[in-house]
């Protein structure tokens, strides 16, 4: 399918001050697409979407929507809408004319039975018939939020912009409103752009990611591609793949002769642990290299358990981190290497394992993930 | 035991506003009974207040007074809004010093003011009258409303203008549709207390007014001077409750503008 670009971001930078804010940023967002900016705070993330929206304005480069340089254009003319953080509801006015508030004003002329209708619409679409009469401070935090959410969509913008809207909900609340999020997003089919720092909800909702580091892209692609397939450390360490060992290759097949690819490589690590692991070409003998492993791909058994793996070794548990359905196990191989492991809470208890205990621990090749920067 | 027990914050907060109130108390009492001179409770009587009503200097000087207070009002909140406005929002050279010479003003001693004024005024040959009077009083009052009007502006989230901005609001629109809304608390707050702030003044006014353009403070105080009648009693009972009204309505509007 060949879909236009919504919004397209060409080399652009913003500085605030020294700061470098969003530092030479390239990007096409498609149309309908659901993508994520995600990144600790102070990655550039939320610059980059107040960029977008006009309320903040470029030093260098240039921004698209829907194929047009906006770079001079003022928040009020762009074809985009912000959800804020802290919603920004006014106060002084019913949900009711929150929502209407852009519909109403003289630039668009909207007939005012025109307008009751389509606040009904929006009021329907999030769900909150009935309360159009309440003041803002009347409604719950999740209310709030949907009211923020009906009163963007009501102009159909081309790209909705939506910076954090799940951060002051609470964790069942917000996952009910992702799954409500999608749900609006395939019926009213526009652009949503999302920013988070929670990798679950960019995860979960999601056609594509953005990962964000100090106003750089770190990494962009599927949820899938980001989470299994990380291609730096700080991406994986984002994305909870903690365990990371970097070393150099001592063999690799096909070394000096044709390559297969991905290529199987022997590698020994900074602390002399000696891996197998599989991913990546064109690597020989003496090069540098550095994988993550996740880990939930980590398996940890009894020393007297009979399994094999491309990597087993003996350990010894360290720390024990019960969080529910899985339990996290620190395994230390030796003085100066732990491997963090996730497995499920079931088998802990069938093994009983405790802080201590002796172990054998160990992952296959295939679940190493070569980093390449 | 080192507690200290309520009865006794009690007494002491009751002795405190005894202090403060009991010769405003005095005052209003003397104004309701008869006797003429001497501090003797003489029976009820409303003679005193038929009088300062059917006194037709005191009448005038009312009149002179809110010919004043009432310009003064709309003009000075109508100034501190603007001034409130650009020292707040706009970044330029000098907003510090700006916004610090504010407070000068409302530290200076009126003796000051007035003596400046009179000199100020008597420099550019401005006759002294009503209109010195209220240029006067407009210039003492706007650092009052330019700082209420500041106060409740760093309370108005910054982001609801950018809401405003992002819906298809241009700045005029958004200042007439949320700005100006939400800094009208403070706005109404400001011309509430600025009211009484001109009626009362009196040092200021003493020294820019000219002949037969006396306020009521004046007019009370030549009265004073000829002895002291117990219609003035009265009519210092009514100076002090009518905006004590006023300002009473100002502080319920602020506050409502905290919620």
């Amino acid at each position: 399918m060949n879909r236009k670009s919504s919004v397209e971001l060409r080399r652009v930078t913003k500085r605030f001050g020294d700061v470098l804010a969003v530092d030479d940023l390239s990007l096409t967002i498609l149309e309908g697409e659901f993508f994520s900016l995600l990144g600790p705070s102070g990655c550039g993330k939320t610059t980059t979407l107040r960029l977008i929206g006009g309320l903040e304005h470029p030093d260098d480069g240039d921004i698209l929507i829907n194929g047009e340089v906006v770079n001079d254009q003022p928040p009020y003319e762009r074809n985009s809408n912000i959800v804020f953080q802290n919603y920004a509801l006014f106060p002084h006015l019913t949900v009711e004319d929150n929502i209407a508030f852009g519909l109403r004003l003289k630039s668009r002329r909207v007939p005012e039975p025109e307008v009751k209708k389509l606040v009904e619409e929006a009021l329907q679409l999030v769900h909150l018939e009935g309360l159009g009469a309440r003041r803002p401070n009347q409604l719950s935090g999740g209310q709030q939020q949907r009211v923020a959410l009906a009163r963007a969509l009501i102009l159909r913008p081309k790209v909705l912009l939506l910076d954090e809207p799940l951060g002051a909900l609470d964790r069942k609340l917000r996952k009910a409103m992702q799954i409500e999020l999608r749900r609006i997003q395939h019926e009213v089919n526009i652009t949503f752009i999302y920013v988070t720092h929670d990798q679950d909800e960019a995860m979960s909702m999601s056609d594509r990611v953005a990962v964000m580091r100090n106003g750089n892209f770190e990494q962009i692609g599927t949820p899938q591609e980001i989470f299994q397939t990380p291609r730096t450390r700080f991406v994986a360490d984002f994305m909870g793949a903690s365990n990371i060992l970097s070393g150099r290759v001592i063999a690799a097949s096909g070394d000096g002769a044709q390559r297969a690819s991905p290529q199987t490589v022997q590698i020994e690590t900074e602390s002399g642990l000696e891996i197998v692991g599989r991913g990546g070409q064109d690597m020989s003998s003496g090069a540098a290299v550095e994988f993550s492993v996740r880990p939930e791909s980590i398996q940890v058994y009894s020393r007297d358990w009979d399994w094999t793996a491309d990597n087993k070794f003996d350990g010894r548990i360290v720390g024990k981190l019960y969080l529910g359905d899985v339990t996290e196990l620190e395994v230390a191989l030796s003085e100066n290497i732990a491997i963090t492991s996730r497995i499920q809470s079931r088998i802990d208890q069938e093994f009983g394992f405790k802080e201590g205990d002796r172990v054998s621990i160990g992952w296959n090749a295939d679940d190493c993930n070569l980093l390449s920067d | 035991m080192s507690r200290i027990s309520p009865r006794l914050l009690t007494i002491g907060c009751g002795a405190v506003y005894l202090f403060m109130y009991a010769p405003l108390l005095v005052l209003m009492v003397f104004s309701l009974t008869p006797t003429e001179y001497g501090v003797a409770w003489e029976g009820f009587t409303l003679k005193w207040y038929r009088a300062v009503f059917a006194n037709k200097n005191i009448q005038d000087a009312l009149k002179v007074s809110l010919i004043v207070a009432i310009p003064t009002v709309l003009i000075s909140t109508a100034i501190g809004t603007i001034t409130a406005f650009t020292l707040y929002r706009y970044k330029f050279l000098g907003r510090a010093l700006y916004q610090g010479a504010l407070y000068i003003p409302l530290v200076m001693p009126d003796l000051v003011i007035g003596i400046s004024l009179l000199l100020f005024y008597s420099s550019i040959k401005l006759d002294l009258g009503i209109l010195t009077i209220l240029l006067a009083h407009i210039s003492f009052s706007i650092p009052l409303t330019t700082l209420v009007i500041i106060a409740r502006m760093q309370r108005i989230d910054r982001t609801l203008e950018d809401a405003a901005m992002d819906l298809g609001a241009d700045e005029w629109t958004t200042m007439w549709k949320v700005t100006l809304p939400l800094l009208m608390p403070g706005i109404v707050a400001a011309a509430l207390l600025t009211f009484p702030w001109s009626f009362n003044d009196f040092v200021i006014t003493f020294f820019v007014s000219g002949v037969g353009s006396s306020t009521l403070p004046l007019r009370v105080y030549s009265m004073i001077r000829l002895g002291v009648s117990p219609m003035v009693n009265a009519l210092g009972t009514l100076i002090v409750v009518v905006p004590l009204i006023i300002v009473i309505i100002g502080a319920y509007f602020d506050r409502r503008s905290v919620s």
